[in-house]
């Protein structure tokens, strides 16, 4: 169909590519092509990156304020958009993920903040550090590390890539960007726009699936891969990064348990607790993927939850009626059918809950109800693993001790929550946690926990963080000068 | 110098074990002698230390800060007290000079007192607050650290690993270096016994043995200090479970003179930061860029001073530069230098033998200038790591800045001159981890607060210095909602 946009790779300033391309489709409804995506081969890779080298050690010479006062702009910029709501990018981006619009409205909204924030915490974080004695002067400075692929992934892509973008540019550093396949046009079209606050090369943007990602980490003059996505892809990158020595910052999965205590608000919580795990029909990597819940209100609380989901309209995201949207793409949605199959062949109890918003089209779109498991047992899959969708195990427990040693038995350790109101009882039970974050009362950050939590995981959920002063010395090398004064 | 060869165990739960086959540690300085018979851990005494490590981390890591630092320093003392009963038998393992390795010891101590000093000051949460929220950044430690050492300054290199991870609250199992086991390993088990059983470990062996510790499922995050081509596979190794690392790796380290340097005071000390340990550190200085005004006599000062090296074994009296620890490297080096004289260059030799009869019994070189080098020579755009420096008369300082920048390697460098304003602005413009001004090394404030560590291919991340803490830590961030 000649109406299908055609989206190239973006090289400074310049549109490029000319391979066959792939097609992005509405998750929502299969059949409607949303582009036709020019895949970077290696050669574009290259012109990628080495446009980059040559825009960096520009950008690098550009004073701080200035290269801050340009993220800025685009801060501006990515907020105007979230104003525009579906008259803007939030369009582009609500049909290619399936997230539903005051979703991704807030989302380019957060990553405004993100920008803001991150050039907040640049103006402490570069400020080079002079300590002197009588005999000598040390002075630690922080450059740019240099040219930052940055592989961004389709659930949140519009924040998730400014939380690289910002730290980045601000700290001198030129920026390669890989799309995700099946969310690459709201990214391109808002990063082409932005491109124009910064010398051409600064900001690239490549198109493609894994061997893209490979060519990028292998390249030798990208200095660090920053990732969002996941563990398998997380591990081919460390493999490939290690030939050229880069430094690599993970984003990854969690299996983050919620630990609801005895003195939860059902009346006032359950709203909170639900979007903390259902937010983006479960598709994002610190949403509860388990929830712990005292046997005293185990019942009570189940129901409560029962009764939110059961309301929700599960459709095509630009229908006005929708409440829950559908799975991005089609390899999760299989994934999570088989999760739901393999359950109910374990044994468990699972309740699919809410209602169509035009059955007609349920099959055209990756379309599921949320579902509820009840009593699950901790060993059950859809409990250990990281579902990544709307299927929340909800575990009764007896004793707590117990919840803490099963919560840090696994390989993850992304996010966590805890639902209190006892401030230091909450705060007691979040240190005995092997997690990055721990959410009190609220699946999410604060305003203030956005500019100030370093976000990313231990374990095997990430390596480094992502914002606050922690986040942006990920965009930096350290070059520490020792002045002998005799 | 003859005796019995000593026969060196593992450290596992703070007692000598032993696991592996045994191979034969000789005498860089002279070959005839068998230092050790060292037990090489296989994978089940691999698995046996860090289990001990992971059984003893709960402990230590609830033990308060102020304990974890009293312990410390303790150990540190220890270190000092414990160095003349190993410095002999440190120069017999690794070529270096006993006074060398007895400044060593003490610069471990102060590194050790360091850490603990950077704990007690750095580990404390970060709190935020206002009318919605509070959010608190804690800094927990990790678990098990593998520390995996070199031969050429073991002892400081184990420290700058061992003393931050334990101050954060760690636990460790540290694999020496074949051609370096057995002054650390001593050094180690005093260290050790000022803390709970299993919170340090030792196990001696090669490659194999680091493979098992770096695959070990338990290990939370390797810190290794060597070369690139380990650190390659140490990292595609730790991709399988995505362990942290952190490597400090060569360097090709120039010392750059400007027109205004002071030869009286740059000379000994270029000498120094090239000759020490036979060239055999990380961030000695590798090449030397000299402004065509100053180069006769910065050659002939140089060469003045090299003519005044003593070479032979670091037992033997009035010894300034011992051999070269290993074969391997030796090889390397006498290739090199057949090359580098095959190519037309100006290779100036310097010194006297002090032990004739034992020259070719041991891996001796004789120290050497090269002058009339072209800037794109082997020997001045690869690491030799050894007693040969390369003299590059320069014309246009900013040629000289893009041809190093152009190279993979970024860890230390250093510049001389008397404007020091102006030598800080040339410092700022090379890609490198650090950089000394009027000098080859860190000052004690610089030992103190330089995060030490390269960029490029380099290294990642830093030892050292608050921000060397911050490599033994990960953070906890958490956020109530009112």
């Amino acid at each position: 169909m000649s109406d299908i946009p055609t989206l190239r790779n973006f090289v400074a300033g310049q549109w490029l590519g000319e391979a066959a391309p792939f097609e992005v489709r509405d998750p929502g409804h299969r059949d409607t092509i949303l582009a036709h995506v020019v895949p970077a081969d290696a050669a574009l890779v290259d012109q990628a990156v080495s446009a980059a080298v040559k825009a960096q050690k520009l950008w690098a010479c550009v004073p701080v304020a200035e290269r801050a006062a340009a993220v800025l702009a685009a801060a501006d910029r990515i907020e105007a958009e979230a104003d525009k709501g579906l008259d803007g990018l939030v369009r582009e981006v609500v049909l290619e993920t399936g997230m539903l619009p005051g979703e991704i409205t807030l989302e380019f909204r957060g990553a405004a903040f993100a920008a803001r924030d991150n050039v907040e915490a640049a103006q402490v974080a570069l400020e080079p550090e002079v300590i002197e004695d009588e005999s000598s002067i040390v002075r630690i400075e922080r450059r740019p590390i240099g040219v930052v692929a940055a592989i961004v992934p389709w659930n949140a892509p519009i924040v998730l890539m400014i939380r690289k973008f910002a730290p980045a540019l601000v700290a001198g550093c030129a920026l390669v960007v890989k799309t995700p396949p099946t969310a690459p046009i709201g990214i391109t079209k808002l990063l082409a726009g932005l491109a124009e606050l910064f010398p051409a090369g600064v900001i690239n943007v490549v198109h493609g699936f894994g061997e893209v990602g490979a060519a990028l980490s292998a390249h030798p003059l990208v200095r660090l891969v920053s990732f969002t996505g996941g563990g398998v892809a997380a591990r081919a990158i460390m493999a490939t990064a290690a030939d050229t020595m880069k430094n690599v910052q993970f984003e990854l999965g969690g299996n983050d348990a919620a630990i609801v205590l005895d003195d939860f608000d059902i009346e006032t919580q359950i709203p909170m607790l639900m979007a903390g795990a259902f937010h983006r029909s479960g598709q994002f990597c610190f949403a509860i993927k388990r929830l712990y819940v005292p046997d005293a209100i185990y019942d009570r609380v189940f129901d409560a939850m029962a009764a939110y989901l059961d309301a929700q309209k599960i459709g095509h995201p630009l229908d006005p009626a929708t409440t829950f949207g559908p799975i991005n793409n089609k390899a999760q949605f299989d994934f999570l059918q088989g999760l739901i199959a393999r359950s109910r062949a374990a044994g468990a109890e699972l309740i699919e809950l809410g209602t169509p918003v035009d059955p007609a089209q349920w099959e055209t779109g990756n379309y599921m109800k949320p579902v509820l498991v009840r009593d699950a047992a901790p060993g059950l899959e859809a409990v250990t693993c990281e579902q990544f969708g709307p299927v929340l195990p909800v575990l009764r427990y007896h004793d707590l001790d117990a919840v803490v040693a099963q919560a840090n038995r696994t390989e993850y350790g992304l996010g966590s929550s805890i639902w209190t109101r006892d401030e230091g009882r909450g705060k007691a039970l979040a240190r005995r946690l092997e997690a990055g974050m721990t959410f009190i009362n609220k699946n999410a950050q604060s305003r203030l926990g956005r500019r100030h939590m370093p976000f990313g995981g231990i374990k095997q959920s990430g390596i480094g963080t992502e914002n606050a002063e922690y986040g942006l010395y990920e965009f930096t090398e350290i070059h520490a000068i020792n002045i002998h004064k005799a | 110098m003859a005796s019995e060869p000593i026969l060196l165990d593992h450290l596992i739960d703070n007692a000598a074990a032993e696991g592996g086959p045994r191979i034969e540690l000789r005498d860089p300085g002279n070959l005839d002698e068998v230092v050790a018979l060292v037990a090489q851990a296989d994978t089940a005494t691999v698995d046996r230390a860090v289990r001990s490590a992971h059984a003893a981390f709960p402990l230590w890591r609830d033990t308060p800060l102020a304990e974890r630092c009293a312990r410390l320093r303790a150990a540190a003392d220890t270190l000092v007290a414990a160095a003349d009963e190993v410095i002999a038998v440190m120069a017999r393992e690794s070529g270096m000079l006993p006074g060398t390795n007895k400044a060593e010891i003490g610069m471990a101590a102060a590194i050790v007192r360091d850490n603990a000093d950077h704990a007690e000051t750095s580990l404390a949460p970060a709190c935020f607050e206002d009318a919605d929220s509070t959010v608190e950044v804690e800094k927990v430690a990790v678990g098990v650290i593998a520390a995996i050492v070199p031969w050429n300054a073991p002892v400081i290199l184990a420290m700058r690993k061992v003393s931050p991870a334990l101050a954060v609250g760690n636990t460790v199992v540290v694999k020496t270096a074949p051609t370096a086991p057995i002054g650390l390993t001593r050094l180690l088990q005093a260290f050790a016994a000022h803390f709970p059983a299993g919170v340090i470990n030792v196990v001696q062996g090669g490659g194999e043995t680091g493979s098992a510790l770096v695959a070990h499922p338990l290990v939370a995050r390797v810190s290794f200090t060597g070369g690139l081509k380990v650190a390659q596979i140490i990292m595609k190794q730790a991709a399988a479970d995505l362990k942290r690392v952190s490597f400090e790796l060569g360097g090709n380290d120039p010392a750059i003179l400007l027109p205004d340097a002071d030869l009286d005071k740059a000379v000994p000390r270029i000498m120094g930061g090239a000759f020490r340990r036979a060239g055999q550190f990380c961030f000695a200085v590798k090449r030397v860029y000299v402004p065509r005004a100053l180069a006769p006599e910065l050659i002939a000062r140089m060469k003045a001073d090299l003519d005044t090296f003593v070479v032979g074994h670091p037992l033997t009296a009035g010894v300034t530069v011992g051999p070269i620890n290993n074969k391997g490297q030796f090889d390397y080096l006498l290739g090199l230098r057949e090359r580098v004289r095959a190519s037309g260059v100006t290779y100036l030799e310097g010194g006297t033998q002090a032990d004739p009869q034992l020259w070719d019994k041991g891996y001796y070189m004789m120290p050497a200038l090269v002058t009339d080098i072209d800037p794109e020579h082997e020997l001045v755009t690869t690491e030799q790591f050894g007693p040969i420096l390369p003299i590059v008369v320069y014309d246009d300082l900013d040629a000289v800045i893009d041809s190093i920048n152009a190279g993979e390697l970024g860890l230390g460098s250093s510049v001389w001159g008397e404007d020091l304003d102006a030598a800080l602005d040339v410092a700022r413009r090379i890609e490198a981890g650090m950089t000394f001004i009027n000098n080859a090394g860190t000052s004690r404030l610089g030992q103190r607060y330089m995060p030490f560590g390269g960029v490029k291919r380099s290294g990642i991340g830093r030892e050292s210095s608050p921000v060397g803490l911050g490599e033994h830590f990960a953070l906890h961030a958490m956020n109530y909602h009112k």
